[in-house]
């Protein structure tokens, strides 16, 4: 392709219909609301664990039978853990976004990327964690305590539930490594 | 130093630039409504990023950077569906009820070829097609000039094939 080729082709895209102007306040509201749902999530996610913290704190004090003791002390160390790590990595993304997006170009992308794709993959392990910590609690229930039909709906139910959220979970983190692939072309 | 403060000036830096942003958008993202969405992803980053302008570099070669950020940023968040499973006949289809039936059908033919460029030939090409020199461009994309002449060479090869393919 020579100059004068290039040139001809540089002129017919140039020469491409524009997309109509877009309102910038319209545009700056709904930024601004999702700036919000995100610090919303956040909030949930943390008002969350603090209630699991609050929960075991007080079956300790009122002295709930082990098994019991022993999953609620599971389910808040699992929640803590995962929202330090979580929000460590949500951090780092964040301060990635504030300022690298100007000055640098794909390496701050590619961090982004690596950092969800660590979210993504401690998700998939926090996921098999928790479903064999409820397999685990809920055999000993049944070893050293009672066992109804009912709580076996509840396992089935919660079980699925896990599953689903796994499948997720795997899908995004497939979908990540393959834009990370894509970019690092 | 130039600063942009006012809303007024920083929307007439996105009236002046929006054609680029349009076709930029175009370029990088082939699926209709997220080439829209994504044009306003772009309008919005520049918009945002007009205060930290303290003339470091020319306003060209800022907001172009802008942009091209804000495209690598939505293809991070948006790229669910390969590219190749994509309809060809959905994409491209902004052309200009002005220009006459062969032009469009070039223009869309051209879209269509940069759109099927490799990520890092497509950024280069892009920015060749709207007249930026090598200087430019390796300035947006941080990148050496030697690497500018390397991608542009394999990119301008590459178009060749697809619109030969095209056609």
């Amino acid at each position: 392709m020579d100059n004068n080729e290039f040139e001809q082709l540089s002129s017919l895209w140039q020469s491409a219909e524009q997309k109509s102007l877009p309102h910038m306040d319209q545009l700056i509201k709904r930024h601004k609301r999702h700036s919000i749902v995100l610090k919303v999530n956040i909030a949930i996610e943390f008002l969350a664990v603090l209630a699991v913290s609050c929960f075991f704190v007080f079956s300790f004090i009122e002295k709930m039978p082990v098994i019991k003791l022993a999953w609620v002390g599971f389910a808040t160390v699992w929640g803590v853990t995962l929202f330090v790590l979580m929000n460590k990595s949500r951090l780092s993304s964040l301060k990635h976004l504030k300022s690298e997006q100007i000055a640098t170009s794909l390496d701050a992308h590619i961090q982004l990327l690596e950092n969800e794709i660590f979210r993504w993959r401690m998700s998939i392990k926090a996921t098999w964690i928790f479903m064999f910590a409820m397999g685990v609690f809920v055999m000993s229930k049944c070893l050293f305590s009672t066992c109804s039909a009912e709580d076996g709906l509840h396992l089935g139910a919660s079980f699925l539930v896990l599953c689903g959220a796994q499948v997720f979970f795997i899908i995004k983190n497939k979908t990540a490594k393959r834009i990370l692939h894509k970019i690092k072309q | 130093m130039v600063t942009f403060t006012k809303d007024s000036e920083k929307e007439n830096i996105i009236a002046q630039y929006w054609p680029q942003i349009s076709r930029a958008a175009s370029g990088y993202e082939n699926r209709p409504a997220l080439s829209d969405e994504l044009a306003q992803e772009m309008a919005l980053s520049v918009w945002r990023s007009l205060e930290s302008y303290k003339g470091q570099c020319s306003m060209n070669t800022y907001v172009y950077r802008v942009i091209h950020n804000t495209a690598i940023d939505h293809i991070r968040r948006n790229s669910k569906i390969s590219e190749d499973e994509l309809d060809e006949t959905i994409i491209c289809e902004h052309t200009s009820p002005e220009t006459d039936a062969l032009s469009a059908q070039r223009q869309k033919q051209l879209c269509s070829a940069v759109n099927k460029l490799p990520l890092s030939l497509r950024q280069v090409m892009l920015l060749k097609l709207e007249d930026l020199n090598n200087v430019e461009i390796s300035e947006v994309l941080g990148i050496s000039d030697a690497n500018v002449g390397i991608r542009l060479h394999r990119a301008k090869e590459q178009l060749t094939k697809l619109l030969a393919g095209i056609n």
